[in-house]
């Protein structure tokens, strides 16, 4: 009697829970999924905590990892063999996402997002950064989520500020133009950022947005010839060529970064992630550290428009089961696991937990608002929404270098609006 | 049992080489053959590749980044080998003399040449900075105005030079100090007592002898000079701009970064003709000096 109750009941409950269609993590018990992941901290992060997710839903978890290059190469081979067997990856849509999404690689989401059976109740989409979540935007919908959000700052020395009688840091590039001339001297440069051609776009594309440019016009032809993109380059060959260190054709990032570590210049501007550089008594000297304050990017013409730097994962079109890689996605980027992953070194995409008080005790004040003002702002495009990206920011390289050494600005970004369209019309 | 002997006896001459014959058929000809199939391609690696016969060939004869890349590699080739082959004659001449503390000098000079190419080059990137490198330091504490050394677009192939010089003379050193060695010590014997100097021995019976020596070390070097990579790429990327990329490092950012992989296999064959075409010249001028 007791027994044959139960059953009733167990019966009553499953009946319950399959009408109202609820959320259930077991949902696909005994399916296998496979990942291929970038070896990145995040993987590092994560792949210890991957026998909780097994645990919790029976979904057997392969993550393979490798180094950048070849991650990027066996993805490629992977996804466009259109083997059932991959069933989701790391991706940076601001890198391939043009390609990905052209060729149909990737398998948008928002029939999982809205079926409340296949979506877990807090996933709360609008607490990711609007600069994070908007890269994973296309026309047909969302197309994965963001698992770290990365975008440059101002690094500037508070002290040098003050003996040149400066306050606080510089809010429009005017302003920042002027800051320069005034810190230089001859033993401190007043700004440096990357000029070393193809390396420098990344950072570069930050002054084109704020200037008002574009990467492409409407019409999808190459816009770096544009009056906006002209200013944008004048303004940036002026500043390094007036007040930067010597030979700025030379600097990447990590030129610019010991530069500044080794006390040579006042102000830079690169990825913020390079504070670990900064507060790394190995690296930096004793007055660097003690003086770095940190600022969201000084506002041009169009306003202060950032470009951020967006890790996600996304499903596999061709994936056989596309509903346990969701799975794995929302439980990986959990508000709960972003927390973990900030903690462990890994810029977190989700605003709730830059808000955790043990992270803010980890980074300078001013480091966060700048960081969280930028992940807001961002725009997602940190390199040419087409195709061949590496060619096209190595055509925009020749324009900046020209520029650096003296050239006119105009014609050499004519010649790189012309090779763009060109280099661009060769994958169509 | 015999008649496996009597087959063996009997192709011997084919036999012995054969595993060698297969390693170079499967690692030289095969790449080889299938790059020329790639070059008649247009092909983005990750798109279907297309047939477009010769046109990868014509639109490198059009472009200037390919032309400014023979160019580059020239200027590198023909700057730096002859500097390596003096300096190379020269330590060889030293080194065969008798001296204290001979081997350890020998070997310290030859570590350049046994070290990690890449390690180098890194190295030699930070001494290069213009700001927080020892190379500018060197000049200031001499007194000389700092360089801006492969920032600037002129100075960049000459700066490249002075490490591939630094790595490769040891390698000149070493094939041209065999062959002084080889040099009987009679001859010299002889001249002494024809009343000959020290500098009309080295140039009638030194140099003569070497010949031929010299003339190996100057194909090895030349082209192994002209597909420099690993410090170029390294150091400077072919920058500023495109001031120091040469074919070769050219070609490679052409396929492994903007993965154009049909155009990339054909800049390469434009490449591998022009090495074989200069190690031919060479090898003919030693022929024809004989």
């Amino acid at each position: 009697m007791r027994r044959t109750f139960t059953a009733l009941l167990v019966a009553l409950m499953l009946a319950g829970v399959a009408s109202a269609q609820e959320f259930d993590w077991r949902q696909f018990e005994g399916e296998e999924i496979r990942f291929m992941m970038n070896q990145h901290p995040f993987t590092d992060f994560i792949e210890p905590l991957v026998p909780e997710f097994e645990e919790l839903t029976g979904i057997d978890v392969t993550l393979e990892s490798y180094p950048e290059d070849q991650f990027r190469q066996r993805r490629l081979l992977e996804v466009a063999s259109g083997a059932p067997t991959l069933d989701g990856y790391m991706i940076m849509p601001g890198q391939v996402g043009a390609q990905y999404l052209g060729a149909g690689w990737v398998r948008h989401i928002d029939d999982f997002v809205e079926n409340d059976s296949l979506t877990m109740p807090d996933l709360d989409l609008q607490d990711f950064f609007a600069g994070a979540l908007s890269t994973f935007q296309s026309e047909e919908g969302l197309y994965g989520l963001p698992l770290q959000i990365e975008s440059s700052l101002l690094f500037y020395r508070e002290d040098l500020f003050e003996e040149a009688g400066l306050d606080g840091p510089p809010e429009t590039l005017e302003e920042l133009a002027e800051y320069a001339a005034a810190l230089d001297s001859d033993e401190v440069a007043g700004f440096a950022m990357r000029g070393r051609g193809a390396a420098a776009t990344s950072q570069i594309v930050n002054l084109l947005y704020s200037f008002g440019g574009e990467w492409l016009n409407e019409d999808g032809s190459s816009a770096l010839a544009s009056e906006e993109s002209v200013a944008a380059l004048e303004y940036y060959a002026d500043l390094l060529r007036n007040y930067g260190p010597p030979g700025p054709t030379n600097l990447h990032w990590n030129e610019v970064m010991s530069l500044y570590a080794q006390g040579e210049v006042a102000m830079v501007f690169d990825a913020n992630v390079f504070r670990s550089i900064v507060e790394d008594p190995e690296q930096a000297i004793d007055v660097v550290r003690e003086n770095t304050r940190y600022a969201p990017l000084p506002a041009g013409p169009d306003g202060s428009v950032p470009a951020v730097l967006v890790w996600g994962l996304s499903i596999n079109h061709a994936s056989d089961s596309p509903e346990a890689a969701w799975y794995f996605i929302q439980w990986a980027l959990s508000k709960e696991n972003q927390v973990k992953a900030l903690l462990a070194g890994v810029p977190a995409a989700r605003e709730s937990a830059w808000e955790n008080e043990e992270f803010q005790a980890t980074a300078p004040e001013s480091w966060i608002e700048a960081s969280r003002e930028s992940f807001n702002r961002g725009q997602p495009n940190w390199n040419p929404p087409v195709v061949p990206v590496a060619e096209v920011r190595d055509a925009y390289g020749q324009a900046i270098v020209a520029a650096l050494q003296g050239e006119p600005v105009e014609p050499a970004l004519e010649r790189a609006a012309e090779e763009m369209d060109q280099i661009v019309a060769r994958t169509n | 049992m015999k008649r496996a002997s009597d087959f063996f006896d009997r192709y011997a001459q084919w036999l012995f080489p054969l595993p060698a014959l297969l390693a170079i058929a499967v690692l030289i000809v095969g790449p080889v053959l299938a790059n020329f199939y790639i070059s008649l391609h247009n092909w983005f690696i990750g798109l279907p590749p297309t047939f477009v016969g010769l046109d990868n060939f014509q639109e490198a004869l059009a472009d200037r980044r390919f032309w400014n890349g023979v160019r580059n590699t020239f200027y590198f080739t023909l700057l730096a080998v002859p500097i390596q082959l003096v300096l190379g004659l020269g330590i060889a001449v030293l080194f065969n003399r008798e001296f204290p503390g001979k081997g350890l000098v020998r070997t310290i000079i030859l570590l350049p040449m046994v070290a990690t190419p890449v390690a180098i080059a890194l190295i030699w990137a930070l001494m290069f900075n213009p700001s927080l490198g020892v190379l500018n330091y060197f000049l200031e504490s001499l007194g000389l105005p700092r360089s801006l050394w492969v920032a600037n677009a002129d100075l960049v192939i000459p700066s490249l030079v002075m490490v591939d010089v630094w790595e490769w003379t040891p390698m000149i050193a070493l094939i041209l100090l065999a062959a002084l060695q080889g040099i009987p010590g009679e001859y010299y014997e002889a001249a002494r007592i024809d009343g000959a100097t020290g500098i009309q021995a080295f140039l009638h019976i030194t140099l003569p002898s070497i010949r031929s020596a010299i003339v190996v070390a100057l194909i090895l070097r030349t082209v192994d000079a002209l597909k420099t990579f690993d410090i170029i790429y390294v150091i400077t990327g072919g920058g500023p701009g495109i001031a120091s990329e040469t074919l070769n490092v050219f070609a490679f950012k052409t396929g492994f970064q903007f993965f154009r992989a049909g155009y990339s296999a054909s800049l390469l064959i434009f490449l591998m003709f022009l090495v074989l075409g200069v190690a031919i010249l060479l090898n003919l001028a030693r022929r024809g000096g004989k």
